[in-house]
């Protein structure tokens, strides 16, 4: 138990590592896509607000993006209104026609954005979790199995660390090793269930995926035959005549009416998250609206559908079988998009714990191995390559993503609007970073490289914190004007960081003069019986 | 969720001081059977308020799952703070 412990830790500790603290910072996916689209300003509130959005809510809002459409997307076959929510304060409509797709969004005045800047935001975070920046090349195989290799680990991790609830709230101070032994047993069992529950779901919902064999043998197109058949869809639109009233005129889409049924439904504020309206200007047009996640934990909340154009309630979704129920319960458990602020900051420092218990693990092991290495072979120089490697990667995977997520931050302040593939090139600058981050450690003493890449860090961060501040400067005082806490708490947030940094590496200084203080009295130690035997 | 957080973190707490390693703090002028009783109540009353929490956030004006999403997550926070907590006085 304890050997596969150790060694499904150090085999995937490193990829898991990174998938634990994309998949933390996903937790925040809309909102750090919102700080770095600084184009975007505080749409939907909490309170009923002066202004003339906040005036009329969702209503008006609707009331828009309909008038919108209407007057820009003629021939498309259906229309999709997206409204803003708390999180994102994205508002904006989708139509294709034909082969294109249109996009358009808008401030919260309803005047379409006619630039925004071109970014993956943090939906980069988000895929890079499950997909390792490797879709369509096995990445999210390789996901899957660190989860399953994660779900083993914390089985065989209980009995390696059984003697841990004997002694539980134990934390012991003084030696480094100790402390660090206790903390990862500590932050295992507080992680437990966090982390049961997170390898479980991310497993179920690829389940068909790395199982295929049963959909290939029983659906005709395997894991997509699977799909249709378990999701329940709205009957086909058959043919229809324009909608048309008895002045010869085109109708107007009647949501005043299913927004008043709706208010008497659904009655949370802000309930609409997204409504599609299927064949405009027909006359059996549909119009569906789905609420908001807000009160489920799966990731399918209600859809409720109506006739467009009489505003009658239509028949909807049938409801969904088991199974499925099953999985988007899980899918909606590992998103987590039910969850309110608190509960979502709550998550993340559970996400971050179960990042430093990968971590702290990796560190355990290495710093064992090296001192009972060090013990038995004093007499000689170096260390073997296996644990070199072990700990360069360490430093690489650890240090190296933290420089790395802030660069990607940075960069995304720092080029400029017009760039083309700006994007792209967002995310080049964090494998780059990442890459010479592997290359430091690997050219300096690791001690050296600690120290050095955590102040590189600090220095990220720091200067994250002042750009996030300064860049562009007339959002952060539009922010102070609005009191928008989500944009302002970034700077907060990564002038934390970059404080944490510093004292890491301020801690890590007085640990590296104190090794080179030991290598001296070590190497005067050897000096002064060579000297004796010289004179002798 | 405020009254079911500070059920909750009341009740770790008292876990932690009820632990052989803590219990020394509350009981360290007790003799041996006196110091078993105030381990054993206060190890009893640890998990009646962990219990009580749990009825309080399946009672919140929350959907079910949410609420026990809500509990679990602060039964990990608490044993974080409470550890943090309890070993610093060390």
């Amino acid at each position: 138990m304890i050997w596969l412990h150790t060694y499904l830790g150090l085999i995937t500790g490193w990829l898991l590592f990174a998938i634990f603290v994309m998949g933390t910072l996903s937790y925040f996916t809309p909102e750090i896509t919102y700080w770095m689209m600084p184009e975007r300003q505080v749409i939907a509130g909490d309170k009923p607000q002066q202004d003339q959005v906040h005036a009329h809510g969702q209503r008006y809002q609707v009331e828009k993006s309909i008038g919108y459409l209407e007057a820009n997307a003629t021939n498309a076959t259906s229309w999709r209104v997206y409204l803003p929510t708390q999180r994102d304060h994205h508002w904006y409509v989708q139509w294709s026609e034909g082969k294109t797709r249109h996009l358009v969004s808008f401030n919260k005045d309803a005047i379409p954005i006619e630039t925004s800047t071109d970014t993956k935001g943090g939906l980069f975070f988000r895929n890079f979790h499950y997909t390792l920046q490797l879709r369509g090349y096995g990445g999210r195989y390789i996901a899957g199995v660190a989860a399953m290799a994660m779900l083993l680990a914390l089985f065989t991790g209980i009995y390696t660390h059984r003697r841990f609830f004997k002694d539980f709230f134990t934390l012991r101070k003084g030696k480094v090793t100790k402390w660090t032994t206790d903390f990862h047993a500590l932050i295992g069992i507080v992680t437990l269930p966090f982390c049961l529950m997170i390898c479980i779901s991310a497993i179920m919902i690829y389940a068909i995926m790395y199982m295929p064999f049963s959909a290939n043998m029983h659906f005709e197109n395997g894991e997509r035959g699977v799909n249709k058949a378990i999701i329940p869809s709205l009957p086909a639109l058959g043919e229809s005549t324009q909608a048309i009233d008895k002045r010869g005129m085109k109708k107007d889409i009647l949501y005043s009416t299913i927004l008043a049924d709706l208010k008497i439904k659904w009655q949370e504020p802000n309930a609409i998250k997204r409504i599609t309206i299927e064949s405009p200007f027909r006359e059996n047009s549909r119009f569906i609206i789905e609420r908001t996640k807000s009160l489920t934990v799966s990731n399918r909340a209600e859809r409720l559908v109506y006739s467009s154009y009489t505003g009658t309630p239509l028949e909807g979704y049938a409801d969904e079988s088991a199974p499925a129920t099953f999985r988007r319960i899980m899918y909606g458990l590992h998103q987590a998009n039910f969850a309110t602020i608190g509960l979502r900051w709550l998550l993340f420092v559970l996400g971050a714990l179960g990042s430093a218990l990968i971590s702290t693990g990796l560190i355990i092991w290495v710093n064992q191995r090296k001192t009972a290495y060090l013990n038995a072979n004093s007499h000689q120089l170096g260390l073997p390559l296996s644990l070199r490697i072990m700990e360069k990667g360490n430093i690489a995977t650890i240090m190296g993503l933290a420089i790395a997520t802030s660069v990607f931050l940075l960069v995304n302040r720092l080029l400029p609007a017009d760039m083309a593939n700006r994007a792209d090139m967002e995310v080049n600058a964090f494998f780059v970073v990442w890459l010479c981050s592997i290359g430091h450690a690997i050219i300096r003493p690791s001690k050296n490289a600690w120290y050095e890449q955590t102040c590189i860090a600090a220095l990220c961060y720091l200067a994250l914190a002042v750009v996030s501040f300064s860049i562009p400067f007339e959002r952060t005082l539009d922010a102070l004007a609005t009191l928008d806490i989500t944009y302002l708490s970034f700077t907060v947030v990564f002038a934390l960081c970059g404080v944490g940094f510093i004292t890491l590496a301020r801690w890590l200084k007085v640990r590296l003069v104190q090794t080179s203080d030991r290598y001296d009295l070590n190497a005067k130690s050897v000096d002064v019986p060579n000297i004796k035997a010289r004179k002798r | 969720m405020v009254s079911v957080s500070i059920l909750v973190i009341l009740g770790i707490a008292l876990l932690a001081i009820a632990s052989d390693k803590h219990v020394k703090r509350v009981a360290s002028k007790f003799n041996r059977k006196r110091r078993a009783v105030v381990q054993t109540t206060t190890r009893v009353s640890g998990w009646l308020l962990l219990g009580g929490s749990l009825l309080a956030a399946v009672y919140a004006p929350l959907p079910l799952s949410i609420s026990l999403v809500w509990w679990f997550t602060l039964v990990g926070c608490a044993i974080l703070l409470v550890a943090l907590v309890i070993n610093k006085g060390n």
